[in-house]
C-alpha cells in the first residue's frame, strides 16, 4: 500500500441550521468545525468529548450518513465524501458502524438470523444459502451469542448481547473500519467490560481498525492506540495512548482527566485543574480559543486569535497558545 | 451520632397478573445524621425501588411495599397515611431524581415552582419566599439567580437544572436528602462540579444523604460509607475507604476490577461472567453464585447471611469459612 493511513480527515466541517423565525438572522450549529486526523490501518483511534462536542457527527460524517459541507474524507486512498448513493453502498462495505443503543438500532420485527443474513443477501450474492449461514453462525459464536438463538428477536436478549448482535451485523461483511459511538454508554459496568473485551479480541482476529467514540476517558483510554480530544467541534489534542494520561498538554484535556472521578482516591482539599461554568453552546461558541472562557490559562491573544494545531512531537499535536513558540517555558 | 433513618427488613414487590416479583428483597441499613452514604449496584439491583419505598412514590408504579420498616426520627413511614405523608415530603426528606426535567414542571416558570415548596412547608408569605427562593439557588451556585426565578427549565443547561432541583429540595432545609444518580445525566466537567456542591451543602447544614449511583468512582469521592447491592439485596456495606481497599464480596472484586482505569495501561479487563438473575428466575440459595468465580456446593443450596471480616459486612459463605477456620485453630 502506498499510504500508510486508512482514513484520512481533511479539514472537515458540517454546521447545521437552525430554523428561526422570519426576518430573524440565520443561525448555524457549529457541529464539526474543521477538524483533521488520521487513522491507521490497524489501530483504534479513540475520539473524546462532552455531549455537544461533534464527536458522533464526526462518526457520522465519515459513514456517509450526514454530508459534510466542506472537507476530505479520503479512505483506502479514495476520496469519498462526494460519492453517489450507489457508489456508497460498495464503501459501507468496508465501513460499517455499531451504534449506542442496542434496544433502538436493532429492528424488533427481525429475528437475529435475518439482521445478519440481510448484510449478506445485498453484498455476498455469490454465497449460496447455506454458506451464508455457515458465516453467520461462525460469527455469532466469535461474538459470544449461541447460535441456538438465530431465530430468536431482538427483544429476548439483554443489553449486552443485543450489544454483541450489533457487532456482529457490523462485521458480517468484513469490513475494514469499524465506527463504534459510544458502544458502551448504555451497559453495566461489568458487561462494558465484557463488550470492551471483545471488541479488542474481534480486532486482533479479523485485523479491523476502529474509530471508537466515547464520553469515557477511562473506556477510551482503554481500548485505544490514539486518541483525539474534542471541545466545541474542534479537536484541541492528539495524542498516544500512553502520553495522554502521563503528559496531557491542553488545560482542557487536564480537566477532563481530573474530572473523572477514580476509585479509590480520597478526595483532597486542594483541587486540581476543576472548570467552572458550562459549555457554551455550539450556535454561539466564544470567539478566538473555544476553551478560552472556562480555562485557568487564558491570555489575551486566547479571546481573539484561533489556536492552529502545533505538532509537538510524534506523539502529540495540540491546538493551543500555550505551546506557541516562545510560549512553551509559560505551559511547564 | 443519632440514627437519622433506619430501614429494617425492606421488602417491595412489582405485582403482575399472577403473582408478585420482589424488587428488594428484604433490605436493613441505617443513615447517621451527617452522613453521606452511598448505595451502589448495577441496573435492577433494586437501589432506586428502595429509595421510592422511603419516598412512598410508588403509588404511580405496580410496586408496594410487602413489610419492613422505614424509620425517620423515630416514626415508621411505611405506616403513615398519603396525607401525613405529604409533609414529610419536601419538609423533612427530599429526592433528587437523575433527569432534573422529571422534577421540573416545563410550563411553570423557576420561580413559581421554586416558591410553591416554600409555601407548603413554611410559614412564609410570598414576599418573604420569593426572597428566601432566591437566596437559596443563589447557593447553590447559580448566577444571575433574579432573573432564573422568571425563565423557563428549558432555557438552562443540563447542569443548571441539576441545581435549581437541588436548590427547590433544600430550600425547606430537610434532614435527609435522596439523590437517585444526580449527577449521571451530566458530563464528567459538570458532575464534578455538582458533586462538590451537595458536599458542601451537606457540610453546611448537617443533612444526612443517600446517594444513589452505579459509578464507583462516584462513591469513592462523595460517600461516607456504602451499601452495595445486587438483584434486590445488600450484598456489602462497609466505610467508603475499607470497601475499597480490601473488597470482600467476589461481586464488589468484580466489579471494581471491571472497570477501566486511567493510566494503568492494562491489556484486557477482567468481567464478571453471565448477567445479572432475572426477577422471577432468581438462583436458590446466593443470588449471585450462577456468576462467582468461588462458588461452593453450599452456595447453592443456603442463602448467606452477613458475615463481618475486617470492619466490613458482607453475605458470602467465604467469609463464614474463614471464622470456621479460626475457631477450628483456636
Amino acid at each position: 500500500m502506498s499510504n500508510e493511513y486508512l482514513l484520512e480527515i481533511k479539514e472537515l466541517k458540517k454546521h447545521f441550521p437552525i430554523k428561526e423565525g422570519f426576518m430573524k438572522e440565520k443561525k448555524v450549529v457549529k457541529a464539526v468545525d474543521s477538524i483533521s486526523f488520521n487513522i491507521k490501518q490497524g489501530e483504534t483511534f479513540g475520539l473524546v468529548g462532552e455531549s455537544g462536542c461533534g464527536k458522533s457527527t464526526t462518526g457520522r460524517l465519515i459513514n456517509g450518513l450526514i454530508d459534510a459541507d466542506s472537507g476530505e474524507i479520503i479512505f483506502n486512498n479514495h476520496q469519498i465524501d462526494s460519492l453517489s448513493t450507489k457508489q456508497w453502498r460498495k464503501v459501507r462495505k468496508e465501513m460499517q458502524m455499531v451504534f449506542q443503543d442496542p434496544y433502538a438500532s436493532l429492528s424488533p420485527r427481525m429475528t437475529v438470523k435475518e439482521i445478519l443474513m440481510e448484510p449478506l443477501n445485498i453484498h455476498f450474492k455469490n454465497l449460496n444459502e447455506k454458506e451464508k449461514e455457515e458465516r453467520v453462525e461462525l460469527l455469532l459464536k466469535k461474538c459470544g451469542i449461541n447460535p441456538y438463538h438465530l431465530n430468536k428477536y431482538a427483544h429476548e436478549f439483554s443489553g449486552g448481547q443485543r450489544q454483541r448482535i450489533g457487532i456482529a451485523r457490523a462485521l458480517i461483511l468484513q469490513p475494514q473500519l469499524i465506527i463504534a459511538d459510544e458502544p458502551v454508554s448504555a451497559l453495566d459496568v461489568s458487561i462494558q467490560s465484557q463488550i470492551l473485551n471483545l471488541m479488542k479480541d474481534l480486532q486482533e482476529e479479523f485485523n479491523l481498525t476502529y474509530l471508537f467514540v466515547s464520553h469515557d476517558l477511562s473506556v477510551i483510554e482503554f481500548i485505544s492506540d490514539r486518541i483525539g480530544v474534542m471541545y466545541l467541534g474542534d479537536i484541541v489534542e492528539i495524542s498516544s495512548k500512553e502520553k495522554i494520561f502521563n503528559d496531557p498538554k491542553h488545560p482542557y484535556t487536564k480537566a477532563l482527566l481530573s474530572a473523572i472521578p477514580q476509585i479509590g482516591e480520597t478526595s483532597g482539599e486542594e483541587e486540581e485543574v476543576s472548570l467552572q461554568g458550562d459549555i457554551p453552546s455550539a450556535s454561539n461558541p466564544p470567539s478566538g480559543c473555544k476553551f478560552h472562557t472556562r480555562c485557568p490559562f487564558a491570555m489575551e491573544q486566547c479571546k481573539t486569535i484561533i489556536p492552529r494545531q502545533r505538532i509537538l512531537n510524534d506523539e502529540q499535536t495540540v491546538a493551543c497558545h500555550l505551546y506557541e513558540e516562545g510560549m512553551i517555558n509559560n505551559a511547564t | 451520632m443519632a440514627k437519622l433513618l433506619e430501614v429494617n427488613n425492606l421488602q417491595t414487590g412489582f405485582k403482575n397478573s399472577n403473582d408478585t416479583l420482589k424488587v428488594v428483597r428484604g433490605i436493613d441499613f441505617h443513615l447517621e445524621e451527617g452522613e453521606i452514604l452511598g448505595i451502589v449496584g448495577e441496573s435492577g439491583s433494586g437501589k432506586s425501588v428502595t429509595a421510592l419505598s422511603i419516598m412512598r412514590l410508588l403509588h404511580d408504579t405496580p410496586g408496594e411495599i410487602l413489610s419492613g420498616e422505614v424509620n425517620y426520627k423515630g416514626t415508621d413511614l411505611t405506616k403513615l397515611t398519603e396525607k401525613q405523608m405529604r409533609k414529610y415530603r419536601g419538609k423533612e426528606v427530599s429526592m433528587i431524581f437523575q433527569e432534573p426535567m422529571t422534577t421540573l414542571n416545563p410550563v411553570l416558570k423557576i420561580g413559581r415552582q421554586m416558591k410553591e415548596v416554600i409555601l407548603l412547608h413554611t410559614e412564609l408569605n410570598r414576599k418573604q419566599a420569593h426572597q428566601h427562593a432566591v437566596e437559596t439557588l443563589e447557593s447553590v451556585g447559580i448566577p444571575r439567580a433574579k432573573d432564573i426565578m422568571n425563565e423557563y427549565p428549558h432555557q438552562l443547561s443540563g447542569g443548571m437544572r441539576q441545581r435549581v432541583v437541588i436548590a427547590m429540595q433544600i430550600s425547606c432545609n430537610p434532614s435527609l436528602l435522596i439523590a437517585d444518580e444526580p449527577t449521571t445525566a451530566l458530563d464528567v466537567t459538570i458532575q464534578k462540579q455538582i458533586l462538590k456542591l451537595l458536599k458542601d451543602i451537606q457540610k453546611k447544614t448537617g443533612m444526612g444523604i443517600i446517594f444513589i449511583t452505579h459509578d464507583l468512582g462516584v462513591v469513592s469521592k462523595i460517600c461516607d460509607r456504602v451499601n452495595v447491592m445486587y438483584a434486590g439485596e445488600i450484598v456489602e456495606s462497609a466505610e467508603t475507604r475499607d470497601l475499597f481497599n480490601h473488597p470482600k464480596h467476589p461481586y464488589t472484586k468484580g466489579l471494581i476490577e471491571s472497570i477501566p482505569k486511567l493510566g494503568h495501561n492494562q491489556e484486557r479487563l477482567s468481567s464478571i461472567p453471565g448477567t445479572v438473575p432475572n426477577l422471577n428466575d432468581m438462583p436458590k440459595g446466593c443470588t449471585f453464585s450462577p456468576r462467582c468465580n468461588f462458588v461452593m456446593d453450599r452456595c447453592h443450596a443456603e442463602h448467606p447471611d452477613f458475615y463481618e471480616t475486617d470492619n466490613i459486612s458482607c453475605r458470602c459463605f467465604l467469609y463464614d469459612q474463614i471464622a470456621e477456620e479460626r475457631m477450628s485453630h483456636v
